[in-house]
């Protein structure tokens, strides 16, 4: 095997060493990153699907080092709607770059939400791992940096390691005990920006909903979960699983 | 090791081992074996460099050291199987894909190679591909193996995964004519084969209630 081959191969295989001793999802989000990180790659996105049809961008993410003006701005302007690389990952089980996507030149908006990225925040170059297991989509890691190492044996790497973060992120949530879901999906979306530090008003321009219906869903995850305060509702909210960080 | 109950002959399915002390006895399987293969590799997949005659698909490793896997209906009608070979002996990895490996290519007499895995077209998530599976783990724990090593599409470790195999790499993916394959080694130990069990919700034995024994290559 070439050396580079054989090198990365190794630094894969500490990664996967690494995610088999998990026992939380975020050292497996560690591991990972640290892999990714060391290609270049710097800012992560791991989503996952929860088999639920009508998901919104925020419930999916399981970790996001994403530049957080990035993380604004894509919610504020709803790019998930209109990002090239979602309907991608999903599509098909193969990797890709951004490189590789096929924009149609009428496509302008899909143009241009790949523009920002690279000009304003940095996120140069992009590498997509779709994880398709039985019932087709299951997870994807999108990556990004502004200097990556662009080569055959890092990709694959990368590819190997997704999966078994993957499994392994599986397999934790199996074990977990299964707190059923109380809040609503809309609630899980408003505590996931309190946890975040927005201010209701902020949330309010985000969601495109009225402050007040944002403090009013705020009171009521915080009956439901039986807590008096905004801290003890994010806390409750990440114990139980309704939302990740 | 626990026994469970096996399958009588004249339930739906089962799972034969074939090798060459009763390859005779099992002629028409084998023969209905070749020739699914040659339906899936050579004519589906266009494999066509394994076109001998038309009828069968057959390698320089079918021979007297092979173990074929097959999955059968009371009729004897074959509905996929896999292929197994002694990893002391010259096989697939050391000879066509040795690159795919980065240390030493495991050679032990507790570890097989696995090839050739197919399904009929219209058994592809039939009950056949579960028993198939649970026979990777319970033939390798009936034969004292250790693992399997094997190359497979990069893209269906997931798949696998899920059905609770324990993968390790065994070196990083690459891609060969269009597709992205791995060499792996498959682990069988009991865990795994609790695991798959629970996947796929079969917990009785495949195989029929005796399994010929294996020759040491």
């Amino acid at each position: 095997m070439g050396s580079l081959r054989g090198k990365h191969f190794r630094l894969a295989l500490d990664a996967i060493e690494l995610i088999g001793r998990a026992e939380t999802s975020s050292s497996v989000c560690s591991a990972i990153s640290g892999l990714t990180g060391s290609f270049g790659y710097n800012h992560i996105c791991f989503l996952a699907s929860s088999g639920r049809k009508e998901q919104s961008f925020d419930e999916k993410v399981v970790l996001k080092l994403w530049p957080k003006a990035w993380a604004e701005q894509y919610a504020l302007s709803n790019y998930y709607a209109f990002d090239p690389v979602a309907p991608r990952i999903r599509e098909r089980p193969e990797s890709f770059t951004w490189a590789e996507i096929n924009l149609s030149k009428t496509n302008k908006t899909a143009i241009s939400i790949m523009e920002i990225a690279a000009t304003d925040y940095g996120l140069k170059y992009g590498l997509c791992m779709p994880v398709h297991g039985m019932n087709g989509y299951q997870a994807g890691v999108s990556l990004a940096g502004r200097e990556v190492e662009n080569t055959q044996e890092a990709r694959a790497a990368i590819e190997l390691v997704t999966m078994f973060a993957f499994n392994r992120l599986t397999i934790i949530k199996s074990r977990q005990p299964a707190s059923p879901a109380i809040l609503t999906p809309r609630e899980r979306e408003v505590m996931n920006w309190v946890a975040a530090g927005k201010t209701a008003w902020a949330t309010s321009a985000i969601l495109k909903i009225s402050e007040d219906t944002v403090n009013k869903m705020v009171s009521m995850a915080m009956q439901k979960l039986n807590v008096h305060t905004r801290a003890q509702a994010v806390a409750e909210c990440i114990r139980r699983g309704e939302i990740v960080l | 090791m626990k026994t469970l109950p096996a399958k009588a002959v004249g339930e739906l399915s089962v799972i034969r081992a074939v090798h060459n002390d009763n390859s005779s006895q099992f002629a028409k399987i084998l023969d209905r074996q070749f020739r699914l293969r040659h339906d899936i590799f050579v004519k589906d997949r266009g494999w066509r460099e394994f076109e001998i005659d038309g009828i069968y698909e057959k390698d320089p490793y079918d021979n007297d050291s092979t173990v074929y896997i097959i999955a059968v209906d009371a009729m004897d009608n074959v509905a996929g199987g896999f292929r197994l070979y002694p990893t002391v002996l010259p096989h697939m990895l050391t000879e066509q894909f040795p690159n795919l490996v980065d240390r030493t290519i495991p050679r032990r007499s507790d570890l097989l190679e696995l090839t050739r895995f197919a399904m009929r077209k219209t058994e592809r998530r039939s009950s056949y591909y579960f028993e198939l599976l649970i026979a990777i783990q319970e033939y390798g724990l009936d034969e004292g193996l250790a693992g399997y090593t094997s190359v497979i599409n990069t893209l269906r470790i997931p798949i696998l995964q899920s059905f609770g195999f324990e993968i390790e790499p065994l070196g990083l993916p690459q891609t060969i004519n269009g597709e992205t394959v791995i060499a792996v080694l498959f682990h069988v130990n009991e865990e795994c084969l609790s695991r798959v069990r629970k996947a796929v919700n079969i917990h009785t034995s495949v195989f029929e209630s005796t399994i010929p024994e294996r020759r040491i290559a």
